[in-house]
């Protein structure tokens, strides 16, 4: 495939996983960046390598629903819902995705130079697939170091698992399939982690609409919790609820 | 047994002391599951010599456990258990994540491919992460699962670029080197991004923080200085450059808010310190500052069970022990680390050495002031409800093994990790 759709599709993805927010981040992030990144490892390793990413981000998405249907049906459990902020959102000047678009944006740049001036494995002329590589792999981040729930922590591993994986692939060719696979198990890992705990809380939300009043238990809340466990300022306690 | 065998009977014990320890009404006992899962390591087959993360260059790398790897298993097995025992509250949730803490260490620790390397360590932060903001939900858990989650994905990243890193300072190289250190310092909550590990100590209770500071913690500090030796001269020295500066730095800030810190918050400090002067002994690449490192990271599994919690009625005198032996005061082991990491430091630079002298004073403040708040909390509450006699036997035996390593440091971190003290390693 050419390097320049390559490098195009890897930004779509990236933007998709940069900006995508609500219950279904995780599956809607990981089948995305799954898809963009098929063809980037395609272009060293032939459709074995395409494989990876690309089953990789579609059994996040089927075990991220499954363990939140598993989790519907389950006795309730009290614990965290990872949709609902850790703490309490700050009003972006031009909205809550502004930062989010911002590095996108500078996110482009930063894999433009990756791509120009890394060579990575001994295919020199697949600079495309480094850039959606790397591009998914700063996206990554950027969910991980901008999280405020756990929905966005989630979203962020499994970026940053598929473009690492995509990227030892690069790196190494098509003989290091294992451990590319092993990398990207941790986007299904971190999927199920997050559509079981949307699952769980949901579940506790339609049973048990009085004890979902109050907030998960914190160090502090607890009887014989240590003083220096209480949450500071600004905690899970004044965040928002979901609707 | 194999390494991922090992791994999987740390998932297998987790999951079964998570699932049938509540219901059985034992979440007290939850403490045998790390510590069953740390004893099967006994059983583990292991090498002399761990080749280290990045020894696979032709990659399609195996697990091959070391004999360092595999002491840092049982000690920090042990040594979680203990902490799982003398944790005044449990609420049965802190097993799992634990032992998947501990799952993850044990493929870190035999990975031989850097992508497997630091991908146990991103499962490692990810399970702390959920954990951490599922009992204490706040700025301090977030950032963990930020900023730790961040440092484990550069470290990811860096496996990329290690495998053909040249001896050259080329952009490859230095990307990797730059990556590299980021996530070792990250990881270890050096200065200037380890804020999360200090919000961390204040927030999350020592139950949970366990699995952080005697695990996780040294599985980066160990297999950092067995990868770093073998990196390629353009990665290596910036590497160790860096791990030297922002360990001194941080070894230097961290004691001066040990000795200042609320003595809740004190122990945690004074990790950190002391985590930050053990990077520095490997930035420093000499043998004596790994060794110093390996002492450091011994003095703490034995001290940490007990002092990563609250004082408790009852155990005051074991507690002040426990602090007596991090006061850096020969013959403590502490001491001795800190000696080894200055002695380094001095082979390095007079400005390093001035550093490391200053936070080893700092680091003796902070013990000096949790041992004199212990003896006050000693004469406040030691009469009143007293704990089980096992609780106490158990808290006794703490600050008897950290006293205990410094009459005879080499000999027995030697016996643990494997490695000759009189030849380095």
């Amino acid at each position: 495939m050419n390097q320049t759709l390559i490098a195009l599709l890897g930004t779509l993805g990236g933007v998709v996983v940069a900006l995508v927010d609500g219950p279904r981040a995780v599956r809607v992030g990981a089948v995305a960046a799954g898809l963009v990144l098929a063809p980037a490892a395609a272009s060293v390793g032939g459709y074995p390598a395409a494989l990876v990413p690309l089953l990789a981000g579609i059994i996040a998405a089927v075990l991220a629903t499954a363990a939140e249907r598993l989790a519907l049906r389950l006795r309730a459990v009290p614990g965290l819902d990872p949709l609902v902020p850790v703490v309490a959102p700050r009003h972006g000047l031009f909205g809550p995705r502004s930062i989010r678009t911002l590095g996108a944006a500078l996110g482009v740049v930063g894999a433009s130079w990756v791509s120009l001036n890394v060579e990575v494995g001994g295919v020199a002329t697949a600079r495309g697939a480094v850039f959606a590589t790397g591009y998914l792999w700063l996206m990554g981040s950027l969910r991980l170091l901008r999280g405020r729930a756990l929905e966005d922590l989630a979203t962020g591993a499994a970026a940053v698992a598929l473009a690492a994986a995509t990227g030892w692939l690069l790196e190494a060719g098509p003989g290091a399939l294992p451990e590319a696979a092993a990398a990207a198990g941790l986007a299904p890992a971190a999927a199920v982690t997050a559509g079981w705990l949307v699952g769980r809380h949901h579940r506790r939300a339609t049973t048990a609409p009085a004890e979902d009043s109050t907030p998960p238990p914190t160090a502090a809340a607890l009887p014989d919790a240590p003083a220096e466990a209480a949450p500071p300022p600004g905690a899970a306690a004044t965040a928002p609820r979901p609707p | 047994m194999s390494a991922l065998a090992l791994a999987l009977v740390w998932i297998g014990a987790g999951v079964l002391a998570a699932a049938l320890l509540p219901r059985l009404r034992l979440r007290r006992a939850a403490g045998l599951a790390p510590l069953a899962a740390g004893l099967s390591a006994l059983a583990a087959t292991r090498s002399e010599a761990w080749p280290g993360p990045l020894a696979s260059v032709g990659y399609g790398g195996h697990l091959e456990l070391g004999r360092i790897g595999l002491g840092l298993i049982v000690a920090g097995g042990v040594a979680l258990s203990v902490s799982l025992s003398l944790a005044p509250y449990l609420d049965g949730g802190e097993v799992l994540p634990a032992c998947l803490v501990g799952a993850a260490v044990v493929v870190a620790l035999s990975a031989t491919v850097p992508l497997i390397w630091g991908l146990a360590f991103a499962v490692a932060v990810g399970a702390l992460a959920v954990r951490w903001i599922g009992a204490a939900p706040g700025r301090g858990s977030l950032a963990a699962g930020r900023v730790a989650g961040l440092g484990a994905a550069a470290l990811i990243g860096a496996a990329t670029f290690l495998p053909s890193a040249g001896p050259g300072v080329a952009t490859r190289t230095a990307l990797a080197g730059g990556l590299l250190a980021g996530g070792i310092s990250t990881l270890l909550g050096l200065l200037p991004v380890g804020g999360w590990a200090a919000g961390a100590v204040a927030s999350i209770r020592g139950g949970d923080l366990a699995a952080w500071g005697l695990l996780l913690a040294p599985a980066v500090l160990l297999s950092a200085g067995t990868a770093i030796p073998d990196l390629p001269a353009g990665a290596h020295t910036p590497t160790a450059n860096v791990l030297l500066c922002l360990g001194l730095a941080s070894a230097l800030f961290g004691s001066a808010m040990a000795a200042v810190a609320p003595p809740q918050e004190r122990y945690g400090r004074v990790l950190l310190a002391d985590l930050a002067l053990a990077a520095a002994g490997l930035g420093s690449t000499h043998s004596a500052g790994r060794l110093g490192g390996l002492l450091i990271v011994l003095t703490h599994l034995a001290a940490a069970p007990l002092l990563l919690h609250p004082p408790r009625p009852g155990l005051a005198r074991p507690r002040q022990l426990s602090w007596l032996a991090l006061t850096g005061v020969p013959p403590t082991p502490s001491f001795w680390g800190r000696l080894l990491i200055l002695e380094a430091l001095a082979a390095t630079s007079g400005s390093a050495l001035a550093a490391g002298i200053c936070a080893a004073g700092g680091l003796l403040a902070g013990a000096l002031a949790g041992l004199t708040s212990a003896a006050s909390a000693a004469s406040a509450v030691d009469d009143a409800g007293q704990p089980a006699v096992a609780t106490r036997l158990l808290a006794w035996l703490v600050p008897l093994c950290a006293l205990g390593i410094g009459l005879a440091p080499a000999g027995i971190a030697g016996r643990i990790f494997g490695v000759d003290f009189a030849a380095g390693f």
